[in-house]
Parts: structure tokens; C-alpha cells; sequence
């Protein structure tokens, strides 16, 4: 089948930032993302790109790896790029059409949020690209998330692949049977998913149901203290990470935002 | 006598019913008054026709129902002396564990040695320990080369396997296995049999498993118990089980072949055969004294020279046929192929043969990269998947999963209606396909909730209605009970009789040497054999090149020196009886 890869976007690897501690990770990435949301300074936001995709290339993820992203961002950046302008005016005025203008600032600020994007894209990505979901899940239970909570998160990221699967099988199956998918108004187009969504629904709750039969029956709530064979541990690395990025913050916190 | 230290997994006086669907309706029994025990160590196999009630035994006895189903209990389930409804569930995992039918539900970690670890993670056992198991049962079930990757990108019996390493790492005192060999390739199902034999010879556990299918249960099971509509109705041996084949039959349980092929054999012969495969049939079978030329091919039927008034234009055309999803992995890679209007032609192969890609392109749910494909002389790249509709029925893998509407005459109308037929074509269609599959008493329930055999009952009317020229169907038979296959064989039969013309994928070589007329053998996106079943059946060497095993009843009639049409029962007992000259001699 086409679609049995998972949704995950992990790449394996041993890496340093594979084998950096999830939690070592979420909270760089934490600080990364207040840096993008804090700062407005291209060169900031210039700077916390490089950084990711510094950190990314030395993790041994591929250039295609990138360029995918890239791809995948840039309707999202052009759109920034070419409205941002249009809605905040400011400064030298380039050139006017009617009554829009666009402007020096404008445009500044277009480049700013676009990079605001991308960087937190990329910030983000780096975290999730070398980080197996269940690792993550993991990280977030020790760091008080209680099992429960993270064993749904994980569930959920182990299901979304089945589900699709399921879907497109029962698309095929209601093609073959003469219904007209995806075709004409948008609400014909709409509705024609109805049966479609019916059936996966149906599917997905019978699935589910034995799902929480299985769970129990291996176990999930028996009366001991849950263990677990490969323990995540924070190591001097780990550390080491955790202070220098939290320097890194700090110092930045003294620059123009 | 209900002792506390009894050892055993006991149901006693059992009654059950699911909580009822639509308030105020009442809910029928799906166990009624069923007392069972499973010893330590011992074998027992729980068979009965898809209805039976099986799947709720095992969820009763795993103390699962009715804690986490709902639903009405009466009686009690005692594993080793605890009664289930004073233990819930998560606290009797290290006693009874349970294997799923759908590999699916029960798979959910990110890697197989993270999928073994998980219950004894729960346990809360010392991380060395659970090391030390999750080893003990890579190595046991041969996945220490897949311990890492994720189980949903598993085969079939990789999938089984990982399950059942996953259960059997708790050390329960009891194992439930329900279907473990249920909707397997015959790759996979050798593979979960050789499991199964592991397992039988390495541990101490005792094992309920339900079990359509009767070779297995023959190769494993030192007892069997017939569940017929939620009550025991036999228990016994397999051998002296599977001697009593009209009972067997009537409960929906099958027979293994060469069990059948005995009892024919006993009645035509007035014989007292009593073999049930074929490694015991073949010394008994050869002592008969036998004519001179008991392999001469003049009792062969002549079913394959097909009458040849097909018309000019095939029903299915491929020519140079190229496919793939991804450019790693070309699926078909260069298929020619014509089916004559009217033909009956099986494709068999293993898991990732192509079998499926193949039959999406002749309705263009795939389109080719390279090649044509026609349809009645149509090129399928010119039409869309609507029109191809109209002409080109699919019966898909699962198809009790791909119903949605609200009633069952709504969803049998569904196919009909979207081809744009006139309201009263479509009524009288719906009728005839209702009738067909005695399906009008529940013509205005939800088939949602109707059972297992309904709906697929459901699915089979719904291609009837819709009534088209050629027939598609992949894997029709998969999880259904004897009864089921045979309903849909005979459903098949009736449309090839009528000129229909029909391609079956399916992994039931016993069937498709009984009903197709020619069996083409795809291996890795390319055309292997293709011929009339006789001859394909025939070459060992062919079969084994693709991993498939020819039906029992042929392996013995090779071995025995039979002619190759020799592949079902009655073509088996006519060539042996004229070959030892009609009678046993005394």
C-alpha cells in the first residue's frame, strides 16, 4: 500500500541532536519559539533560521529533507511577502495604486513575519525530524505529563496512518460502486464525501473499540508502578545544552526586539 | 467442586448479551448456557460458524466482557479461581492474555521490541527483566531483524508474530488466540504456524484458540469444542470431531479435505478411513492394490475446452501493462493479458504480487504508467471511474468495513442508484439481490450493527444489484465460515453459468482449484504460469517459486500418482476408484 508510511516526521539517526534528551530539546525549541514570536529584527529571525538549519544539516538531515519544507512554506511565504505590505503601511513610500501604498516599512515588515515563519517552521522541524514521537511522549511523561495523556498523544500519532488507510480504501470502494467523488460545486463536492466519511468513521470507532480491549488486556492499569526498559536520562550533554541555549536567550533579551 | 485452587480456566453456566442498540429492543443471547474448562497445558480449539459466538468467548474468558463491553452476564468465568468480575481486566494481564483478530488494534508502539516491552512495562518489572524477556522473544518468534521497526510497516504474519511475542512475554497461565491464522497469505500463515509450533514445544501455557480453519486445528489442537449459536454442542478429538462431517457441516464448521476426501471415499467404498491428512492417508491410500495404469488421462473431464463461442472482443484486455506507486518499488512490470467474455479466471499469488494494483486498473481506480488496459475493447484511460462502474463490479478486500448508510435496502440501492437506473429498475433489482441473499427481513435495520456474516451478506447483494458484466472480487472469502464461502461460491457459480465474466483474486487455492477455469500466477508484478488449474496445481516447482501450496487433496494425488485433474474431492475419489478397479478388494 501507498500510504502504510507513518505520519511521523522522524528520520532516524545518532546524531548529537538525536541524542540529545527530549526534554533538552523541547526546551531549546521552547526558547526558539519565544525568540520568534518576541523578536521582530530580520536579523534576530535571520539568525534563529541559520541556527536551525545549521543544527538540522549537522544532524545528518538531508538537503532534500530541507527543500521539501522550503517547498511546502513557500506559497505560505509569498503570501506573507506580497500582502503584508499591502496592510502595514509605514515609511518611505515606494509606490501607490489607488488608494494602497506600499511602502519601505511595509515591506520590512513583510520580510520579518515571513522569516518569523519560516524560522519557527524550521525551529519546530528540528525538534520533530530527530525526535521519535514516542521519545517526545516520553520526555513530556517525565516531565509530569501524566502516562494516560501521553499514551493518547502517541496513539493518536500511531493511528492517523491506519485511519487514512482506511479512507482511501473506502473511497475506492464507493468509486467502484458509480459515486462521483470530488467533482462539480463545492458542495457537491463536499457532500459526494459524506458516504466516504460515514464508513471511516464507523471503521475507525470498531477500531478503537478493540483498541481500548487490547490496551487493557496488556495491562494498561494494573495495580503496579508503571516501569520502562530504555529510561530517557539527562546527560552532561544535556546539560550543557540547556545552559548554553539559556544564556544565548538571555543575552538576547538585551537587543532591540 | 468450585474449588479455589482449581488450576483451570473455567466458564461455568455462561450467558451473555451485548447492550442492546436501540433502547427498548431486547438483546439477544450471543452466549447461552455454556460451561467450559481449558486445563493447564492443554490444546483446545473453539470452532463454529462466524455467528457462533466465539470472539465473545474469548473477550469473556480474557475477563474483558463484560468490563469493558457492557452488556448482561450470567454464570461466571473463573481463571485459576479468580472470578473475572471481582478482577478487572488490567489486573488479570499476567494471567490470561488475549490475541486479536485485527493484528491492528493490537499494535500501537513505535517498534516491535517497544511493542513486547509495553505489558511488561505496565507490570512494572524491573527494566533487566523485561530486557531479558523482550530477547527471549525476539529470538523465539524470529523478529530479531524487525525489532526496530515500526509493527504497522510489518507483514501480515510479521504482524501475528509481534502480537503474539507482545502476550506470550507476560506469561499468562492462559493464552486466547482468536483467528491467529485468519486473513494471512499462505506466506504469512506458515510463518504464524511455525509460531504456533514454538510455542507448543518451548512453553507450558495452555491455549484456547478459535479456529476456522480445520488443517491447523488438526496439526495443534488435543481437543475441539463445536460452539453452535452460543452453546457447546460437541466435544471431542479432532479425529473423532471431523469423522461426523453432516454435523459438521450443518454447525458451519469445516472439515479439513482430506477428512472430506475420506468420508467420500467411505461411502462410495463402504471403507472406515479415518485419516485427516495427508501424511496419514498416503500409506493407506497406497496399500489398495491398483490398476496398471491408474495415472492414464482418460477420465479427465473435459471442462477445458471451454466452449469456444466467446465473442471477438476480450472482457479484459492489458497489453505491456507497467505500474508503481513509488519509483523504488515498480508493482507490474510489463503484464499481457486477455480474459475472454464469460471466464472464469482466478490470479493467485503472494502478498505484494501485484494482484490488487492489477485489478484497480481495470475499473481506473490506478491508471497505468505504461501499457493499455481495455475493458470490452474500451480503453480504460478514456473513461472515468463512474462510467467504469457501469461495466467492471469490485467486491474489495474487507467490505463489511466500506458500508454506510442507514438502512440495508439503502445501501444495496447505493450501486444501482448512482448508475442512474430508472426508480423502478432499481427497486426491482434491490428486491431480487434482497431476496437472493435472504436479506429482506432486515431490508430496514442499520447495517452497522447487524453481525459479521450479515454484512458481508450485505456486500454481496449490493454487487448483485448493481448487476454488472464483469465481476471483480479480492479476497471474497476471507474470515468468512464454511457456510459464507460456500454461499458465495455458489452466488459466483450461478453468475459464470450465466455468462458473467469473473476475475478472483484469493488465497483459497482449494476453492479456486474447484471453481476457476484458469489460474494465472502473478509473482513480483509479473505472469508466471497461466493455464487451467490442473496444470498450474500440478508444478510444484512453479507453486513453490511463488510461495503457494496447491490444496491438499492435490498433494495426495500427485504423490499417489493420480492424474493432475485430480485437485477436488469428487475428481479425487472418481480417478482413485476407477484406478483400484471400483472396489476394495477383501
Amino acid at each position: 500500500m501507498p500510504m502504510s508510511q507513518t505520519f511521523d516526521l522522524y528520520l532516524p539517526g545518532d546524531s548529537w541532536l538525536h541524542r540529545l534528551d527530549p526534554r533538552a530539546k523541547l526546551w531549546m525549541t521552547g526558547l526558539a519559539v519565544l525568540v520568534g514570536l518576541l523578536f521582530r529584527s530580520v536579523a534576530v529571525l535571520g539568525g534563529l533560521l541559520l541556527i536551525a538549519h545549521v543544527a538540522l544539516l549537522t544532524a545528518g538531515v538531508p538537503f532534500v529533507r530541507l527543500g521539501r519544507l522550503w517547498r511546502r512554506l513557500f506559497p505560505l511565504l509569498l503570501m506573507i511577502l506580497l500582502l503584508q505590505p499591502l496592510f502595514s503601511p509605514g515609511g518611505t513610500v515606494l509606490f501607490g495604486v489607488g488608494p494602497v501604498r506600499v511602502t519601505v516599512g511595509g515591506i520590512l515588515i513583510g520580510l520579518s513575519f515571513a522569516l518569523r515563519v519560516a524560522a519557527l517552521a524550521f525551529a519546530v522541524a528540528a525538534l520533530l525530524l530527530t525526535t521519535e514521537s514516542s521519545t517526545l511522549v516520553r520526555g513530556l511523561v517525565k516531565l509530569g505529563l501524566p502516562y494516560p495523556w501521553g499514551l493518547t498523544v502517541g496513539l493518536a500519532i500511531r493511528y492517523l496512518p491506519t485511519t487514512y488507510g482506511l479512507f482511501v480504501a473506502i473511497k475506492e470502494a464507493q468509486q467502484a460502486r458509480g459515486w462521483i467523488v470530488g467533482q462539480g460545486s463545492l458542495l457537491r463536492r463536499a457532500r459526494s464525501y459524506a458516504p466516504i466519511l460515514a464508513a471511516t468513521i464507523i471503521a475507525a470507532l470498531r477500531l478503537s473499540d478493540q483498541l481500548g480491549l487490547a490496551l487493557a488486556a496488556r495491562g494498561l492499569g494494573y495495580p503496579a508502578r508503571r516501569t520502562v526498559l530504555h529510561d530517557i536520562r539527562f546527560s552532561r550533554a544535556d546539560w550543557w545544552a540547556v545552559v548554553l541555549s539559556s544564556l544565548a536567550f538571555g543575552v538576547l533579551l538585551f537587543f532591540p526586539k | 467442586m468450585m474449588n479455589r485452587r482449581d488450576p483451570s480456566l473455567r466458564a461455568e453456566g455462561i450467558r451473555f448479551a451485548y447492550p442492546s442498540l436501540a433502547p427498548g429492543a431486547p438483546s439477544p443471547w450471543v452466549l447461552d448456557g455454556l460451561d467450559l474448562a481449558l486445563r493447564p497445558g492443554e490444546w483446545l480449539a473453539v470452532m463454529g460458524a462466524s455467528d457462533a459466538g466465539k470472539t465473545t468467548l474469548c473477550l469473556l474468558l480474557a475477563g474483558l466482557a463484560p468490563h469493558l463491553t457492557g452488556g448482561t452476564m450470567e454464570g461466571r468465568v473463573l481463571v485459576a479461581g479468580k472470578d473475572t468480575r471481582q478482577h478487572p481486566p488490567p489486573a488479570l494481564a499476567d494471567r490470561v492474555g488475549l490475541l486479536f483478530q485485527e493484528p491492528d488494534a493490537q499494535l500501537f508502539n513505535p517498534s516491535v521490541e517497544a511493542e513486547i516491552a509495553w505489558g511488561l512495562e505496565n507490570l512494572g518489572l524491573p527494566p533487566a527483566e523485561i530486557g531479558a524477556r523482550v530477547e527471549e522473544m525476539l529470538g523465539l518468534f524470529h523478529l530479531e531483524a524487525v525489532r526496530h521497526r515500526p509493527p504497522a510497516s510489518l507483514s501480515g504474519g510479521e504482524k501475528k508474530r509481534t502480537a503474539l511475542a507482545a502476550i506470550l512475554a507476560m506469561r499468562p497461565a492462559f493464552l486466547i488466540l482468536d483467528e491467529p491464522l485468519g486473513g494471512l497469505d499462505p506466506v504469512g500463515r506458515r510463518e504464524v504456524l511455525s509460531a504456533l509450533e514454538a510455542l507448543r514445544r518451548n512453553h507450558d501455557v495452555a491455549i484456547l484458540m478459535t479456529e476456522s480453519d480445520p488443517e491447523a486445528v488438526v496439526a495443534f489442537a488435543d481437543r475441539v469444542a463445536v460452539l453452535h449459536r452460543g452453546r457447546l454442542v460437541a466435544q471431542d478429538s479432532p479425529r473423532a470431531l471431523f469423522r461426523r462431517a453432516a454435523e459438521m457441516a450443518a454447525w458451519g464448521v469445516a472439515v479439513p479435505q482430506i477428512a472430506r476426501l475420506a468420508a467420500a471415499l467411505n461411502r462410495r467404498l463402504g471403507t472406515d478411513f479415518g485419516f485427516l491428512t495427508v501424511e496419514e492417508a498416503l500409506p493407506q491410500l497406497s496399500a489398495l492394490p491398483r490398476g496398471q495404469d491408474a495415472s492414464a488421462r482418460d477420465g479427465e473431464p473435459s471442462v477445458e475446452a471451454e466452449p469456444d463461442s466467446a465473442p471477438d472482443v476480450p472482457a479484459l484486455q492489458v497489453r505491456g501493462l507497467e505500474f508503481r506507486y513509488d519509483a523504488a518499488r515498480p508493482v507490474l512490470r510489463g503484464l499481457d493479458l486477455d480474459v475472454p467474455q464469460g471466464q472464469f479466471v482466478a490470479i493467485v499469488g503472494a502478498n505484494g504480487s501485484g494482484k490488487t494494483t492489477l485489478a484497480k486498473q481495470f475499473n481506473g481506480l490506478l491508471r497505468p504508467r505504461r501499457g493499455v488496459v481495455r475493458v470490452e475493447g474500451r480503453d480504460v484511460a478514456d473513461h472515468s471511474i463512474g462510467e467504469m462502474a457501469r461495466r467492471v463490479g469490485f467486491l474489495f478486500q474487507h467490505p463489511e468495513q466500506q458500508i454506510f448508510s442507514t438502512t440495508v435496502r439503502r445501501e444495496v440501492a447505493f450501486g444501482p442508484r448512482n448508475l442512474g437506473l430508472p426508480p423502478a429498475e432499481v427497486e426491482a433489482r434491490v428486491r431480487a439481490a434482497l431476496n437472493r441473499f435472504d436479506l429482506s427481513a432486515v431490508a430496514e435495520e442499520p447495517p452497522a450493527i447487524l453481525s459479521y456474516g450479515l454484512r458481508r451478506r450485505v456486500t454481496l447483494a449490493s454487487l448483485a444489484a448493481q448487476d454488472p458484466p464483469i465481476l471483480i472480487l479480492d479476497e471474497p472469502t476471507v474470515g468468512l465460515d464454511a457456510a459464507g464461502r460456500a454461499e458465495t461460491f455458489a452466488w459466483l457459480t450461478e453468475l459464470h453459468a450465466q455468462g458473467r465474466t469473473i476475475l478472483l483474486i484469493s488465497h483459497d487455492m482449494a476453492l479456486v482449484a474447484a471453481h476457476a477455469r484458469r489460474v494465472i500466477v502473478l509473482h513480483r508484478g509479473r505472469i508466471l504460469a497461466d493455464g487451467p488449474p490442473a496444470t498450474v496445481f500440478g508444478d510444484s516447482d512453479l507453486l513453490a517459486r511463488a510461495s503457494l501450496e496447491p490444496p491438499p487433496v492435490a498433494v495426495l494425488a500427485r504423490l499417489l500418482g493420480l492424474p493432475p485433474h485430480c485437485l477436488t474431492v469428487d475428481a479425487f475419489c472418481a480417478a482413485f476408484i476407477r484406478g483400484i478397479g471400483g472396489k476394495v478388494p477383501r
